[in-house]
């Protein structure tokens, strides 16, 4: 039986290996090997380093900080700026963090006491490899970069990974009580990091900071999450033309549908949804934008099997992908 | 911040290994996530995502042979995260896949028809944890401890699932009208829209 259903699974296959490597053309192939390689230098001297250097990996990119708790380092803002053309509210943050304009004085102001430096981000939009440069004429290899996040998750530590033989108290987030107001609530803001004198380690930190016009978020809250978009919204089982004309009101957009077809999740775009469908669920997108998951009935019901697809085998993993997720995590 | 920084220079010993693995296995797990998703640009986005881990998490792709059953794993998981939505991955990766999505966003996947149909349509009802297992084995090829490598698994849990699964199908099919193979070509049938 075993060989027969095989072979039926076989001839069911929708594409063969040989036609797969047929559609990837050598031309093409190179240019995204030339991307991966080169495109991220930046974002992935993260996890590149501590293939070698695993010491302690406190968050997982993605983690709603501020709705959880997770971990302790949950952060407020601080790395708040308000960008250049954002309709979002504004937060001050306390270093002076520009507008979104680049000012090339420092990225990083630093701070020496008896036994720690003190590391404030002063400009969150800066390329990352300044940040690094000047971590570096400290003598210390930091490299930090700052994400887009939604907005009640900006300012939390999206992931901070350090080499093997690092303290708990070696690198700490480095907060200020009443700096600066958050969207979600609180008033303990994240702005830098305190690293002690001496530390020879490397570290890799990630700061969630806010979203430029256009820019997809690299993590997100609950959309109506407060300081979200959707901040209050009901839109569970409502039509998606009510759902899109609230949204309509508060300028936000929806570039993205989710439509669950079969088993499977698949993308529709703007009039290929019918406004009698239903809204099942939404994600934060973009500054002003939300993806919504719909479909014809109230709620996604009898999905043939409840669990989501692929979960990792251990149970006390979450089931995210992060730029460091590997099968064996 | 720009999404796509400069090129750094990682050294060329690491690109070289970086290369050997991609040459060695990019149709193959470009095939892996064609057949596991409808919208053949999402399956760039998969490819993209899966080598970009590969390229970051390089010290830990096995040699050898192994790097095909790791690389299943990374994209089994990329896959997993596409389908509920998620925005949890960089940013650049929406830029990475850039041609490929172009190349392959004329491709359509052949409509099945006849007894195929009954066999997709029995297929697509079972769970995905059997769809997974049944297309590890009749697309992907691979044996029970390749399964388990892939699925982070023992061989004897693989061995058990896959005689439930095997099971499944078979009872589903015999709802389903469809029998024992007879002489159809060996087609690709598209099943997309009922399975993931």
């Amino acid at each position: 039986m075993n060989h027969d259903i095989d072979t039926l699974t076989n001839r069911i296959n929708p594409v063969t290996d040989a036609r797969a490597a047929e559609l990837l053309t050598d031309e093409t192939a190179a240019d995204l090997a030339r991307r991966i390689t080169t495109a991220t230098a930046e974002a992935d001297e993260l996890p590149a380093t501590p293939a070698r250097t695993r010491g302690r990996r406190r968050l997982t990119i993605g983690l709603p900080l501020l709705a959880t708790g997770v971990a302790g380092a949950v952060v407020a803002v601080s790395l708040v700026t308000q960008s250049e053309d954002s309709g979002g509210p504004v937060r001050l943050t306390p270093t002076q963090a520009t507008q979104g304009q680049i000012k090339l004085a420092s990225a990083l102001s630093f701070t020496r006491k008896d036994r720690y430096l003190d590391v404030r981000v002063r400009d969150p939009y800066a390329d990352p490899k300044r940040y690094r440069a000047e971590f570096a004429q400290h003598g210390l290899n930091v490299s930090l970069s700052l994400v887009p996040v939604s907005p009640s998750m900006v300012g939390t530590v999206v992931m901070q990974d350090t080499s093997e033989g690092t303290r708990p108290g070696d690198i700490t987030d480095l907060r200020v009580k009443g700096a600066c107001e958050v969207p979600s609530g609180g008033n303990d803001c994240t702005v830098g990091v305190r690293i002690r004198t001496g530390y020879k380690g490397s570290a890799a930190i990630v700061f969630g900071r806010a979203a430029r016009r256009g820019e997809k978020y690299e993590s997100t809250a609950q959309p109506d999450a407060r300081g979200e978009a959707m901040h209050g919204m009901v839109y569970r089982k409502r039509h998606v033309s009510q759902v899109l004309a609230a949204l309509k009101k508060r300028d936000i957009t929806v570039p993205e549908y989710r439509v669950m077809v079969g088993n499977e999740s698949q993308v529709r775009y703007p009039g290929q949804v019918p406004g009698n469908w239903y809204v099942h669920s939404a994600v934060p997108w973009a500054d002003g934008q939300v993806m919504l998951f719909v479909g014809p009935k109230p709620t996604e019901a009898q999905r043939p099997n409840s669990s989501p697809p692929g979960v990792p085998v251990q149970p006390s993993s979450p089931p995210q992908v992060t730029p460091s997720a590997t099968p064996t995590t | 911040m720009s999404a796509i920084p400069e090129a750094s220079h990682p050294p060329d010993e690491r690109r070289r290994r970086f290369e050997q693995v991609y040459a060695a296995h990019r149709g193959k797990i470009l095939a892996y996530a064609l057949r596991r998703t409808a919208d053949p640009q999402d399956a760039a986005d998969i490819l993209a995502e899966t080598f970009l881990i590969a390229w970051r998490k390089l010290d830990d792709v096995p040699r050898g042979e192994e790097a095909r059953l790791w690389l299943y794993g990374v994209a089994r998981r990329v896959l997993a995260n596409h389908h509920r939505g998620e925005r949890r991955r960089s940013a650049l990766v929406g830029d990475l896949a850039g041609q490929l999505r172009i190349d392959l966003a004329m491709h359509r996947p052949p409509q099945q028809e006849g007894e195929l149909a009954a066999i997709a349509a029995a297929f697509g009802e079972l769970s995905e944890d059997d769809r997974e297992l049944l297309s590890l084995v009749g697309w992907e090829g691979l044996d029970h401890g390749e399964i388990a490598a892939v699925l982070g698994c023992s061989r004897n849990a693989v061995r058990i699932r896959l005689y439930r699964a095997r099971r499944r199908f078979a009872r589903g099919l015999d709802l389903h009208g469809a029998h024992a193979p007879r002489n159809h070509a060996l087609s690709a049938a598209v099943i997309n829209g009922e399975r993931s």
